[in-house]
């Protein structure tokens, strides 16, 4: 009966034009996205390079001569002069030898570079200006992309657009607040629709979890088909203007209270299994506000807020870091160590991020369950029906 | 089958339902009535569990009732309630509406060509719903209610928007599922036509049942004539009725023959040939009682 019930469903779905529309746009995004993101003034590694020239030039050109006496700052100035002679090489090394192969001399010449930066940091960046500090987090992040790159033999990337690289920046785009509402929009009416239709549809001999089940299974799986085939039509449009790149391409990830570098292909992997257990946990809870609210505005409204209440009260200065795991929900955040570096919680990583999506499925499909129980113990109370004031 | 017990509905001030007591079995058909606004649906809705009564029980084969949610998916697997027109998919077919009902309750789709030739709606029914007339509709919501093929059904308002053909057409598909055992509960404003199919009819008012009317079995018979008020007034002067007769609605005499001997009846009937109005004898049907009821 289940499945009898999911197919009447999927007609429903597949005819369903809201949905059809949103599924549209969620496999627009991808290939929209890339004309656009191609258009854009993306730092390449050379220009990178002689920004951080620049900024190393502006930091003895502001660096406090007083500070040359004391011997931290002396270590810092020599730091400094150090790196400044690191980045030429580097630059150099890009002139001459390029990135048609593994550049190690480059890649060394960088990894020295880093543990000049974080020795700064240990010395608490005395003297140099904020505007010029390169944070903790990019050094590490940086370190463990070269460090991935010289043990598995990686030439670098010089095209940011290249399909692989290019994916992973649309990922980024799309993981959090827009996703979360395209998902709340679409899921807006999980339940309200079949209100509609409630003549038609209330008396079914099947349990109110397993309706529930069934709808959130294929919303699920028509917006992972639309999802999949955004991501292959922005990939072959993307492969075909600038190529298809390497799928062993380091991606920095968070991971256990540092960064590490894994292949492109198990980003990809780590960040989809992520979104389906997103879906999932939005589409219950759209289920869960439509039970309780009867408004597929309340609904979308009440998930943008609480999913904005940790930052907000991160603004205010209100200590509600225990929030933290509802912005799991914006994974590339989590996966990029920036929701971990926001709430100063080294905790926060895909591991921990996957565990609390899952408490979250379960603990909303539980509260569905809760209520539909506690309208069976309630007794006395009149309950709003589907009939005309004169049709009683 | 199906017993309610002391069922009360109130919403705000108004009782709907007021301890309504009630018992069914299966092979029956039963007529409900009631003008607009005065309990039928909800009292639909609470044998369906879609509205939770204020007090009251309801079970069914003595044992079943909503207690849980799987016991409401027991009795739910026994009973299918009549969609309304509004309520179908217009993006859908009728086919798809027929084959929802029939895998739903029975799991199989084989008796519903069945059911669409019966009801002649091959010509359209693989049309989508939005295309369909009223009395199109109506008869696709009666034939998701045959896909269903439930041992219990309550069909609100079942023959609306049909004309006559249909009325007559759904009449005889009652009738044939009454003699397979099925209870049938129908709410429906053709109170004459119930009198074809119905074995009793219900009269509901201020909450409670207030009339049961038994078709089975000889009912009592009445001289019926339409008369006006002045004309009545006349006969009650100049003559003296029975002490069971009736005056319906201020038209409607009826003057019961149970206990009179045939010259009486004969007298009663010299008596009122005057007035040249048709006179019918025979026992009071659902209008005749609705109008005593509702309209007095």
């Amino acid at each position: 009966m289940f499945w009898k019930y999911f197919l009447f469903e999927t007609k429903l779905m597949v005819r369903n034009r809201k949905n059809l529309f949103l599924g549209a746009l969620l496999a627009l995004f991808f290939p929209i996205f890339f004309f656009y993101y191609s258009d854009t003034e993306v730092e390449t590694i050379e220009s990178e390079k002689r920004s951080e020239q620049a900024m190393i030039e502006a930091t003895f050109d502001s660096f406090p001569m007083s500070q040359e006496e004391t011997p931290e700052g002396a270590e810092i100035h020599e730091i400094y002069l150090e790196q400044s002679s690191l980045v030429n090489y580097q630059l150099y090394y890009l002139a001459f030898v390029g990135l048609d192969e593994t550049n190690e001399e480059y890649i060394e010449n960088g990894l020295q570079l880093n543990e000049l930066r974080l020795r700064t940091h240990e010395l608490d960046n005395q003297g140099i200006p904020p505007q010029y500090i390169i944070p903790k987090e990019e050094v590490l992040q940086s370190n463990a992309f070269l460090q991935y790159a010289l043990e598995n033999q990686i030439q670098l990337e010089p095209d940011p657009f290249v399909a692989t690289n290019y994916l992973i920046h649309a990922f980024s785009i799309l993981s959090g607040l827009f996703f979360l509402l395209f998902m709340m929009i679409s899921g807006s009416e999980i339940l309200l629709y079949e209100e509609k239709h409630q003549t038609v549809m209330k008396g079914f001999p099947l349990s109110f979890m397993n309706k529930i089940h069934a709808k959130v299974i294929i919303h699920f799986l028509y917006m992972m088909v639309f999802l999949t085939a955004g991501i292959i039509v922005g990939g072959y449009i993307a492969a075909r203007e600038a190529g298809l790149g390497n799928l062993s391409y380091p991606v920095m990830i968070f991971m256990n209270n540092d960064y590490v570098a894994i292949p492109a292909l198990q980003y990809y992997m780590y960040i989809l299994l992520a979104i389906a257990l997103i879906v999932i946990v939005l589409y219950y809870t759209a289920a869960l506000f439509n039970t309780i609210f009867k408004s597929a505005y309340a609904t979308v409204l009440l998930a943008l807020v609480i999913f904005y209440i940790p930052d907000l009260s991160l603004m205010i200065g209100w200590n509600t870091v225990w929030l933290h795991p509802i912005k799991v929900l914006d994974i590339a955040g989590v996966l990029s160590g920036n929701i971990a570096v926001q709430f100063g919680n080294e905790q926060i990583d895909y591991g921990y991020a996957m565990l609390w999506l899952a408490v979250f499925a379960i603990m909303i499909a539980g509260v569905l369950k809760l209520i539909q129980w506690r309208s069976y113990k309630v007794k006395l109370q009149s309950v709003e029906v589907h009939s005309s004031p004169t049709d009683c | 089958m199906l017993k309610l017990k002391d069922v009360s509905v109130a919403y705000k001030d108004k009782k709907v339902l007021d301890k309504l007591s009630l018992t069914a079995e299966q092979g029956e058909v039963i007529g409900l009535v009631a003008p607009n606004g005065t309990g039928k649906t909800t009292l639909f809705n609470v044998i369906a569990n879609f509205l939770k009564p204020n007090s009251g029980t309801v079970s069914f084969h003595e044992k079943h009732s909503y207690r849980s949610e799987k016991e409401e998916i027991r009795i739910h697997k026994q009973l299918a309630t009549f969609p309304d027109q509004s309520d179908l998919f217009e993006e859908l077919s009728g086919i798809d509406h027929l084959k929802l009902y029939a895998n739903m309750w029975q799991k199989t789709t084989k008796h519903v060509p069945s059911i669409v030739e019966a009801l002649h709606m091959t010509g359209y029914v693989k049309k989508k719903v939005r295309t369909y007339s009223l009395g199109m509709r109506q008869r696709l919501c009666f034939a998701m209610m045959e896909a269903a093929d439930t041992p219990m059904m309550l069909m609100d308002e079942v023959m609306n928007g049909l004309d006559l053909s249909n009325v007559a057409l759904i009449s005889q598909r009652l009738n044939d599922l009454k003699k397979k055992e099925k209870l049938i509960f129908v709410a429906s404003h053709l109170l004459e036509n119930l009198d074809l199919y119905a074995d009793r009819v219900l009269f509901l008012k201020d909450g409670k049942i207030i009339h049961e009317q038994h078709f089975h079995g000889d009912g009592d018979a009445f001289i019926k004539i339409s008369l006006e008020k002045e004309q009545y007034q006349h006969i009650k002067n100049t003559y003296s009725l029975p002490d069971d007769y009736h005056f319906i609605a201020n038209h409607l005499l009826c003057i019961p023959i149970k206990d009179m001997v045939m010259d009486s009846q004969a007298e009663w009937m010299n008596r009122l040939l005057p007035f040249n109005r048709e006179i019918t004898i025979g026992p009071l049907g659902t209008i005749e009682y609705y109008e005593k009821y509702f309209h007095s």
